[in-house]
């Protein structure tokens, strides 16, 4: 049954980690590294990311600063690791959010098919046409430059693409044999969905999941980038870019490091999420 | 065959080459001006901002002009007398001065702007800077209905006579103020808000308007009726003015030869463009203060204000942006009367801290606002970082777009907010009659009738020593008794501008030295 073989692929023996492509491995090294100093931060820096010293302004990297400081003096390095802290808790929570909202709102129309599948279905082709970049703006004005209105703004408009895909699967899980026979047993649809449907989709959520995140560690990026995203001194990876690229002629540095930090990470989140893909895909799998 | 092909591409790259360099060669014989925001208003009867400036001293001019030595020129008067004790100042135009559509430009025209500007339907923000006439202040205020009450009048197509309910020590400033500047109230009638758009609007300056597109560009041409055709002859034929927010992409398009003057550099590259041959820096009668609003229940006890100042660094601000600042604590200039650097609070993290121990209802954190800016931003950060490390208080930032900013700061101002103020005139008055209860620029909620009776003997003061002492009280109160405003320092203007242009030349209040502005050829 295919729910045994997901479950098998996902508890592979630890052995087997260093079978898998070069890339992977570091890719998934990078994103330890990171989740361990993003979450240790505080010890892993001399400074605070914004205690100032206007007498060291705009020095190159050094001993005492790793990375150099910027306009007001401030350390780059732990700007970077607090900053990577803001990026990625935002993608985090995002991707976790707008993965949620997608699987209950495509579920729902996926289950119930007929007019409200039509409805529902229509209202995200709609959405889709909306320029996303507007809506976030719209929202940011209206929540105000903080964590929450990101949160917000990046969560509403990320998960149309997980209901397209979560109603394709539901779909195609719902008239198989042992979800009729569940429902001939008795089962409620909720408890269908949710012990049944949802199990066999975890696969692909999976790796939406893994998608989601270096888009809103971008979408984040770019907001900040445009001048509306948090508000200082706190500091996010767009913000760091957005401050840096000013003096790029001058002082390229403060825009390289921040801009380094942004490129990996997508990169190691979409490799790691292209080889998900591969394993978890039911149809690529077959190949 | 393989030959031809190779003689084809060659011709074509040195055509493309050859395209390349004269594009660059063949700078138009126009000004090209940068302004970082769109001009709020050009319309100078209502204008208040220093962006809308620019575009207006082009575009017209008044009785008097400011000179390079901060006194003024004869400009659309060829000559004035004062008389009656200063209270009387007769103002001779000059001969056939027309407008930009040839009509003539008489005296009434005059009376019209100053009616105009002090008529309570128009609103004019700086109304109260002509109070001093004979019942202007009434008129404004809506208590007399009748313009010819007010003292000013056309004595003939050529006299302007304006009275003064008192002698004005600065008056003779006034007349070269864009807010006096001459109307034409057929044009206005007959398109109204419109009357500044190209086509509609009449001027009589150098030049006159031909384009406007919103937050892009305006573009002016000459003025073939001006009065001056022996200066206007030898300028560019046309001002180009472009929008250009971002202060690092203005320096990148100067730098690709895309601009002629560019004004507002960007703070951090300020070393490296100082270095540059195009560099000019003059000084500037414009300070930068943040100021509070007195009535927010956070920052409405007045020690809480004086921690909040006493817990700024100026040394900072000097470290940040080097030769574009002059840290200072006063509000008052060191060229003006009645200047003393021992004016307003200082640096004393100690006393900050205890003032701030022993005040009662501290704010949790403190609103700061500031317009849309590079340089507003590193100041603010920088402020937020001297409080937290002195206070231990947080500052929450917020940050808006200047109309944007504007708006909020007349309808409601935060609690703390940053502005600038340029010299109007060189006189300390300029300075601090900005907080009179009537000022359309006081955002905060200070109104005191001691300050204001002070203000209004400091300008009728006709002896030196007098005015001196008068604007010593006026400054105490204002930054050390009332902690309503915490100047941080005084700016200097800086440009860059291109090889091709010659006669650059600033006024310590801002005015560009127009006539003497030449493209070589």
């Amino acid at each position: 049954m295919s729910t045994a073989n997901t479950t098998a692929e996902l508890s592979q023996p630890k052995s087997k980690f260093f079978s898998l492509p070069k890339a992977v491995i570091v890719s998934v090294l990078f994103i330890g590294l990171l989740a361990f100093v993003t979450l240790f931060a505080p010890i892993l820096t001399q400074f605070d990311y914004d205690s100032q010293d206007v007498f060291r302004s705009f020095q190159l990297p050094n001993l005492t600063h790793l990375f150099g400081t910027d306009a007001l003096g401030r350390d780059l390095f732990s700007r970077l690791l607090y900053g990577g802290r803001v990026s990625m808790s935002i993608a985090l929570v995002t991707a976790l959010s707008s993965v949620a909202i997608g699987i209950c709102y495509g579920t729902l129309a996926g289950y119930a098919g007929g007019w409200t599948e039509r409805v529902l279905m229509r209202i995200v082709d709609i959405l889709y046409t909306l320029p996303s970049l507007i809506i976030m703006i719209l929202v940011m004005l209206v929540f105000g430059r903080d964590l929450f209105g990101i949160f917000i703004a990046l969560s509403i408009t990320g998960w149309l693409g997980t209901a397209r895909l979560m109603r394709a699967q539901v779909k195609s899980w719902k008239n198989r044999p042992f979800v009729e026979a569940a429902r001939a047993l008795g089962m409620g649809p909720l408890r269908t969905i949710v012990r049944h449907i949802i199990p066999n989709c975890v696969g692909p959520i999976i790796v939406e999941l893994s998608y989601q995140i270096p888009t809103n560690v971008l979408a984040e990026a770019f907001l900040s980038f445009l001048g509306i995203g948090l508000r200082p001194p706190i500091p996010s990876w767009g913000i760091l870019a957005e401050e840096g690229w000013k003096t790029l002629q001058v002082y390229p540095h403060l825009t390289i490091f921040p801009g380094i930090a942004i490129f990996l990470t997508m990169l190691a989140f979409n490799i790691l999420g292209d080889h998900l893909r591969d394993k978890l895909d039911p149809v690529l799998r077959g190949r | 065959m393989k030959i031809q092909t190779k003689t084809i591409g060659l011709l074509a790259a040195c055509a493309l080459l050859s395209a390349a360099c004269s594009r660059k060669t063949e700078a138009p014989d126009e000004l090209r001006f940068r302004l970082n925001t769109d001009p709020p208003s050009i319309d100078w009867t209502l204008s208040t901002d220093n962006v809308s400036k620019e575009v207006i001293e082009f575009l017209h001019e008044g009785l008097l002009v400011h000179s390079l030595d901060a006194k003024v020129n004869a400009a659309m008067a060829e000559s004035w007398e004062v008389s009656n004790g200063g209270k009387t100042y007769t103002f001779k135009l000059r001969e056939g001065l027309k407008w930009s559509d040839g009509q003539p430009l008489i005296a009434q025209h005059f009376v019209d702007g100053f009616e105009r500007a002090l008529n309570p339907k128009s609103a004019c923000e700086y109304a109260y800077f002509l109070f001093d006439l004979v019942n202007a202040e009434d008129y404004q205020g809506g208590k007399i209905t009748d313009f010819s009450k007010v003292g000013i009048v056309a004595k003939d197509d050529r006299t302007v006579v304006v009275n003064l309910r008192n002698p004005v020590a600065f008056w003779i400033f006034v007349p070269a103020f864009w807010p006096t500047y001459p109307i034409r109230k057929d044009v206005i009638a007959t398109h109204g808000d419109k009357w500044v758009d190209p086509g509609k609007m009449v001027s009589a300056g150098l030049y006159k308007l031909v384009e406007y597109q919103r937050d892009s560009k305006v573009v002016l041409e000459k003025n073939i009726h001006y009065w001056d055709k022996a200066a206007l002859e030898k300028m560019p034929a046309k001002v180009v003015f472009r929008v250009v927010k971002d202060d690092s992409t203005a320096v990148a398009l100067f730098k690709n030869g895309d601009f002629d003057i560019v004004r507002d550099l960007p703070p951090i590259q300020i070393q490296t463009l100082s270095k540059l041959p195009g560099f000019r820096s003059h000084p500037y009668l414009r300070g930068y203060y943040f100021g509070f609003n007195t009535k927010d229940p956070s920052v409405s006890d007045v020690n809480i204000r004086r921690a909040l100042a006493h817990a700024i660094d100026r040394k900072e601000f000097d470290q940040i942006f080097g030769p574009m600042i002059r840290p200072s604590k006063t509000w008052n200039h060191p060229a003006l009367v009645g200047y003393s650097a021992e004016r307003g609070l200082d640096f004393n993290p100690e006393l900050a801290r205890k003032l701030w121990a022993e005040a009662k209802n501290k704010p949790k954190a403190i609103e700061f606002a500031y317009d849309q800016k590079e340089f507003n931003k590193l100041v603010a950060e920088n402020i937020q970082g001297q409080w937290k490390r002195n206070l231990g208080i947080e500052a929450n930032l917020t940050s808006m777009e200047w109309k944007v900013y504007l708006k909020a700061l007349r309808a409601k101002s935060p609690a703390v907010w940053r502005m600038g103020w340029g010299a109007d005139y060189p006189d300390p008055d300029t300075f601090f009659s900005l907080y009179t209860c009537k000022s359309g620029n006081n955002f905060t909620g200070f109104c005191s009738t001691v300050f204001d009776g002070l203000i209004r003997s400091g300008a009728a003061g006709q002896n030196p020593a007098e005015r001196a002492k008068a604007y010593g009280q006026i400054e105490k109160i204002l930054l050390e008794d009332e902690v309503a405003i915490v100047p941080l320092f005084a700016q200097t203007n800086m440009h860059l501008i291109s090889s091709r242009l010659e006669g650059f030349d600033v006024n310590p209040m801002g005015y560009l030295e127009l006539k003497t502005l030449r493209l070589k050829k």
